[in-house]
């Protein structure tokens, strides 16, 4: 499931696992610079109103992602 | 005495590292300039260059050039400002190509920013790690093992506080003792799976360091962002957050009418006080009527303003520093997307109320060029603060003898009415312009930081200094010129309303009335609305002089210009400044792009010179056909 359905349809807060990326290249690109790898453990907290970024928060770092991007990433719940 | 010039060294060191992780803050300590540094990812877009401070060289000699590069998550660049960073570092145009690097590591965020060190590392640039925050991984008791790192990197990796300076000197002895590689290569991108792969190994390699494997270990860095978490629970919370969001922001442009407020007469008065002191020196000779009526008063009814502008930059600079500029650029991503912009928009929009120029080369930190386009074209209608003095006198005008915060608050909306012209703008743009590729967002959201009140009082004072320098110029040559044309060449005519009506600058304005008289002013106005053209803030000292000419024992120059406009006629002796004409005036500013400097930086920021020209003619058309469309609708409704 992408991170983007999780929070559509899912409870928020959610503790997730990062399963695969998917999609437009150049954004997986981006998010794995920002250190989003398969295997990583994030936290989705929230979303921003009018259905805005996701919020999502590894380690000590804190990441908002729009919609597109949360498509590209693949997930599990933990 | 032999002097050998092989003993002068001449090297160059490149700070390079992810946006925030503290690159500035070392530059300033390193050059010992003076550099603001700001709690929001991509601020700097440009590189800068600096000596080696002088309490820092080995000999007097030494020549060590230190480099702040624009914030970058990897050396494949996915936008404007990183590829500044590139290109700083492989073809610089004043070192060619710079002979080492120290990569600027946050040990907060150790995992994700080794990966950025690791292709430095590919490339064979010679390089050390200046592993930044240490001061916050110390507080939580956490000591990184350093030489796990120096081992992996095969490089030196050095501690450093960004806070005390603590671990400077030991960085600079590890950069002077790297050994030249007459060689590096250019980087070479992963690919997906290696990628994936390397990000994996920084991750566990970070743990290692920072001594994360058991729970407590864990548990102490969480202590790092506790707080944050906190905060965020309110700030980007779906309600709280959006009504923090426009309390803050009315706060922000409120606080710049009643905050300044009491300064403002302080500087009111100094400067009528002044002109009293000038026209006492030798009343009625040339001389003094040019110090006290041309440049003293021209100052004064601008500087009046300072304070307003100062506190401005002030509530900019706290939101920057703080860290709360990122979360508001995720709140507004989605509204913004709706006409063709993202959140990354938003910094460089916000800054647009301060000033266009840098508004415009902050727009580097936009990925998609669409984006950037559509932003960079709509900076120009955000209140800068050139506007800021007039809209200040109109409605000082308007609200006269009225409480304090009705002006604030109608300047508020004004600061608001302009985001909203601007998204009107950005909306049509968005129709006409062809559809780009994938822009994308993905804003980290710094940790929350308590700013430093004296730092933020000095970077506010430094910036509102650089305008008062800018504006400075253009005021006194126009003081100098409106002065001179609104005196002769009748100068000794003891009527003085005659004496301006046949001066030159009376014979320019009325060859001008036909195109003002529409907008419901006469002359007078017109020519100062043909002077804002050098400089907007212009206008009001070009009205300080048609309006003031009639001596007055007014102390202060801002009453004395508000009393002359209140009873100004024309030559039908209509009132000029009514409701109708002040609004029209409003919306004239609102919209006008009358900045040369803007022009110039957008043609070059934007590489069309078309671009630029579009942007003047159409803005200038606009503002004046809607402000004819006003004043000829109230007078129809026949409000005055
Ligand atoms: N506690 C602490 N704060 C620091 C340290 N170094 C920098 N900061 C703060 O971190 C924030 C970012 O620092 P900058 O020096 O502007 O970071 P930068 O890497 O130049 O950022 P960009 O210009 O966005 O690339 C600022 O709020 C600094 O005050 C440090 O060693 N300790």
């Amino acid at each position: 499931m992408t991170l983007l359905d999780y929070a559509q349809t899912q409870i928020i807060p959610a503790d997730l696992e990062i399963t695969d990326f998917k999609g437009v290249s150049v954004i997986c690109e981006r998010l794995h610079e920002m250190g989003l790898h398969r295997g990583q453990k994030i936290r989705l907290i929230g979303r921003a109103p009018l259905k805005g970024p996701l919020i999502v928060q590894f380690g000590t770092s804190f990441l908002a992602l729009r919609a597109e991007e949360a498509e590209c990433t693949l997930i599990q719940a933990q | 005495m032999h002097f050998d010039s092989s003993t002068v060294k001449t090297s160059s060191v490149a700070l390079v590292g992810a946006p925030n992780s503290g690159k500035t803050t070392l530059y300033n300590w390193l050059t010992g300039s003076n550099f603001k540094t700001v709690n929001y990812p991509g601020a700097t877009v440009e590189y800068s260059l600096g000596r080696l401070a002088s309490h820092l060289r080995t000999a007097d000699e030494e020549i060590l050039w230190v480099m702040d590069t624009p914030g970058t998550y990897s050396l494949h660049p996915k936008s404007a400002d990183e590829e500044v960073t590139i290109k700083a570092l492989y073809e610089n145009p004043e070192l060619g190509r710079v002979k080492s690097v120290v990569v600027v590591v946050d040990g907060t965020q150790m995992s994700r920013h080794l990966q950025l060190a690791q292709q430095v590392r590919e490339t064979g640039f010679p390089m050390v790690i200046a592993l930044t925050m240490s001061d916050l991984l110390r507080k939580q008791g956490i000591h990184p093992n350093l030489s796990l790192l120096e081992k992996e990197f095969q490089c030196p990796v050095i501690s450093f506080d960004g806070l005390l300076g603590g671990g400077l000197r030991e960085l600079v002895q590890a950069i002077r003792e790297l050994k030249p590689q007459p060689q590096v290569r250019k980087p070479v991108p992963w690919g997906f799976e290696a990628q994936d792969r390397k990000i994996q190994d920084c991750d566990e390699l970070a743990k290692l360091v920072l001594n994360q494997k058991s729970e407590q270990g864990q548990s102490r860095l969480q202590e790092v962002v506790k707080s944050t978490q906190l905060l965020d629970r309110y700030f980007l919370h779906p309600i709280f957050g959006l009504l923090l969001f426009v309390l803050i922001m009315t706060a922000l442009f409120t606080s710049i009418f009643w905050l300044a407020a009491p300064l403002m007469d302080i500087v009111d008065s100094f400067f009528g006080d002044l002109n009293s002191v000038v026209s006492a020196w030798a009343p009625g000779s040339l001389w003094t009527d040019f110090l006290a009526n041309g440049v003293v008063s021209s100052f004064g009814a601008v500087l009046v303003f300072v304070p307003q502008i100062f506190v401005l930059f002030l509530g900019i600079g706290i939101l920057e520093s703080t860290g709360y500029l990122a979360r508001a650029a995720t709140l507004i991503d989605r509204p913004f997307s709706l006409v063709g912009m993202s959140g990354r928009s938003f910094v460089p929009v916000l800054s647009g109320f301060a000033c266009a120029v840098p508004a415009m080369i902050a727009t580097r930190n936009i990925s998609s060029s669409r984006d950037r386009w559509i932003t960079t074209f709509i900076i120009p209608l955000m209140t800068c603060s050139a506007r800021l003095p007039v809209y200040a006198l109109l409605l000082a005008f308007v609200f006269k003898g009225q409480p304090a915060w009705k002006a604030g608050l109608t300047l508020a909306t004004l600061y608001f009415a302009a985001g909203f012209v601007g998204a009107i703008a950005a909306a049509i743009v968005n129709r006409f312009l062809p559809a780009g590729q994938n822009s994308f967002f993905m804003m980290e959201l710094p940790l929350y930081r308590r700013p430093r009140l004296q730092v933020l009082l000095r970077q506010a004072l430094t910036r509102t200094m650089s305008y008062v320098k800018r504006a400075g110029p253009p005021i006194f040559i126009f003081a100098g010129i409106m002065w001179a044309a609104a005196t002769f060449p009748n100068y000794q005519m003891e009527d003085s309303q005659q004496k301006l009506e046949q001066s030159y600058a009376g014979q320019l304005g009325h060859l001008l009335e036909p195109l003002v008289e529409p907008m419901g002013v006469d002359w007078r106005v017109g020519i100062g609305l043909v002077s804002a053209f050098a400089a907007r803030e212009v206008f009001v000292s070009s009205l300080a002089i048609t309006f003031n000419i009639v001596d007055s024992d007014e102390d202060s120059v801002q009453r004395n210009l508000l009393e002359q406009m209140a009873t100004a006629v024309n030559r039908h002796g209509e009132k000029i400044f009514t409701l109708g004409s002040v609004v029209g005036l409003l919306v004239f500013f609102m919209i006008a792009l009358q900045c040369m400097s803007t022009v110039a930086v957008a043609a070059r920021e934007m590489g069309s010179i078309r671009f630029a020209l579009i942007q003047l003619v159409v803005f200038n058309l606009v503002a004046y056909s809607l402000a004819v469309a006003i004043v000829q609708t109230f007078k129809a409704l026949g409000i005055s």
